[in-house]
């Protein structure tokens, strides 16, 4: 597992990110992609306070809704990086929003969606270490930027 | 840039709210680009609402309202249980979610248009606590966002113009209200209102104006006068019908239970009471009030900074030392107040917190039902 510590957030480069969405993505077998939140995202929805995840089996489209949740900042809607069949939902951090905060690329993770496509073709999700600790950089100074991310 | 502008008053609870969630259709990722909307608009006397997911039970009490016959509902946005009514003036943005911008950075952009009214009547309110808008530490506008499956936006506020604390009292189910007499003053300790600051009575529907010139001003924008379009004031209706009129969404239920407690510290100026209230592990709110005339400042700042803290000893300690760098006011140890917290949060979740030993000398819990320290 490869991470770097990008302006005090522990990213790993490893994966593939919907970065504006604050999504990563890991191929953890044949098809099968596990999606969470990073941990910028974490930091800037605030405190998890409610997840709700749709029931699988269901057949996503990119930016189709797959989960809802409470945090201290707002009530938003989890929309799905990629298309595929949500195969799995994470039934423990639906009672604990704060395993997400926790172990937000281990036991946080949110759903597992079957894909044929490898997701690192995608033009819109980013993948490569370099590309990965480009864009983390940039959103990281935007923010800090912007006063949300405290100093 | 044109705005849609759409002003009301005293709307119903679930026509109110179904009319925000309509405003948003025309904002959705699959729908052409329409022009951002600004609403201003005041409920009538009095409705109560709670947060998203929050138990409506838990947080309003339904005999009071039933009694003084006042609708209460669930907002699509976050938060605590509010009183809304002609004192209180309603702010709502729709617009499609921008992408590259945080939530916070969201609330804090359409929070400016607040902020250049209430300056405008010498208010000098900023962006403070959690989601509100403060004025020397007491909330005068409390702020919410909720971004729909579609991508579109609704930021909403609501701008104390002023209020009726003893109403507010009746009707929530607030940590507040159990204080007896001194309850309006520990609201009056923590919360203002337009009418306090300026010395001048001012209605939600008398701020209307100043709103509108503060959000022309900081965004730039022209208001093109509006109402509802026939597809939204039909889907506002649909949704009043099928959402907001239902005790299938009023009643809706979340997987993580409510739970209160308090715990008491004794201070060379008296007793203080912590009362806390949780729902899962989380802070929903904290207070303190006792024999104290005034709670000082570094208090109503800790209990501010642990509203929406998960509890542990991590993140209440963390509060403690930001809120208490030059003290607590009360000649009690900083820690003595975390320990309160620790207890009561103990006590409401059913399981110790933090072994004893953690916090030192001052953190040595009683097996009674209350400790008093």
């Amino acid at each position: 597992m490869a991470t770097q510590n990008i302006d005090g957030f522990e990213i790993r480069t490893d994966l593939v990110y919907d970065v504006g969405a604050h999504l990563w993505m890991n191929v953890t077998q044949d098809g099968i992609i596990s999606v969470g939140v990073d941990p910028l995202g974490i930091e800037t929805f605030g405190t998890l306070a409610q997840i709700a995840l749709e029931a699988p089996p269901i057949n996503l489209e990119r930016g189709m809704h797959f989960g809802s949740m409470e945090a201290e900042k707002f009530v938003g809607t989890l929309v799905s990086p990629i298309a595929g069949l949500l195969t799995e939902r994470n039934e423990v951090v639906m009672a604990d929003p704060g395993i997400v905060e926790r172990d937000p690329y281990g036991d946080g993770w949110l759903i597992k969606i079957k894909m044929s496509t490898d997701p690192t073709t995608l033009p819109y999700l980013t993948s490569g270490a370099d590309a990965v600790i480009e864009a983390f950089e940039k959103r990281v100074a935007a923010y800090r930027l912007e006063g949300v991310l405290a100093e | 840039m044109e705005w849609r502008y759409l002003t009301s008053n005293g709307v119903d609870a679930a026509e109110g709210l179904a009319e925000d969630e309509a405003l948003m259709l025309s904002h959705g990722r699959s729908e052409e680009h329409s022009p951002s909307i600004l609403k201003l608009y005041t409920y009538s006397d009095h409705v109560a609402l709670c947060g998203r997911f929050q138990h409506i039970e838990a947080e309003i009490d339904i005999d009071a309202c039933t009694t003084s016959r006042t609708p209460f509902n669930r907002r699509p946005t976050g938060g605590g249980a509010i009183v809304m009514g002609s004192g209180q003036l309603g702010v709502a943005v729709l617009t499609r979610s921008p992408a590259e911008k945080s939530p916070k950075a969201l609330l804090m952009e359409f929070s400016e248009g607040i902020l250049a009214a209430l300056a405008t009547l010498g208010v000098e309110a900023a962006f403070g606590g959690k989601n509100d808008l403060k004025v020397e530490g007491k909330k005068v506008a409390g702020l919410g966002l909720y971004v729909d499956k579609e991508g579109a936006l609704l930021f909403h506020a609501s701008i104390l113009a002023d209020l009726d604390i003893s109403f507010m009292l009746e009707v929530l189910n607030i940590p507040a209200a159990t204080l007896g007499p001194d309850a309006v003053r520990a609201v009056e300790s923590r919360v203002t209102t337009v009418t306090r600051e300026t010395g001048r009575q001012w209605t939600g529907a008398d701020l209307i104006s100043v709103v509108t010139d503060g959000f022309v001003t900081t965004l730039g924008v022209e208001l093109i006068a509006d109402k509802p379009t026939e597809r939204e004031q039909l889907a506002a209706d649909k949704l009043v019908e099928t959402k907001y009129a239902t005790d299938k969404w009023r009643f809706m239920r979340s997987p993580h239970p409510d739970a209160t407690a308090t715990s008491v510290v004794r201070t060379p100026h008296g007793t203080i009471r912590a009362y806390l209230s949780l729902q899962g592990d989380i802070i929903k709110s904290a207070l303190f009030a006792g024999d104290v005339n005034t709670i000082p400042e570094p208090v109503a700042d800790f209990e501010s900074r642990l509203k929406w803290s998960r509890l542990s000893e991590k993140s209440v300690v963390a509060a403690a030392q930001a809120a208490f760098s030059n003290g607590t006011g009360l000649d009690i140890e900083p820690n003595d107040l975390v320990a309160a917290i620790l207890d009561a949060g103990s006590r409401a979740l059913g399981r110790e917190i933090v072994a004893p030993h953690r916090l030192g000398s001052c953190y040595f819990p009683d097996t009674s039902k209350e400790p008093v320290r």
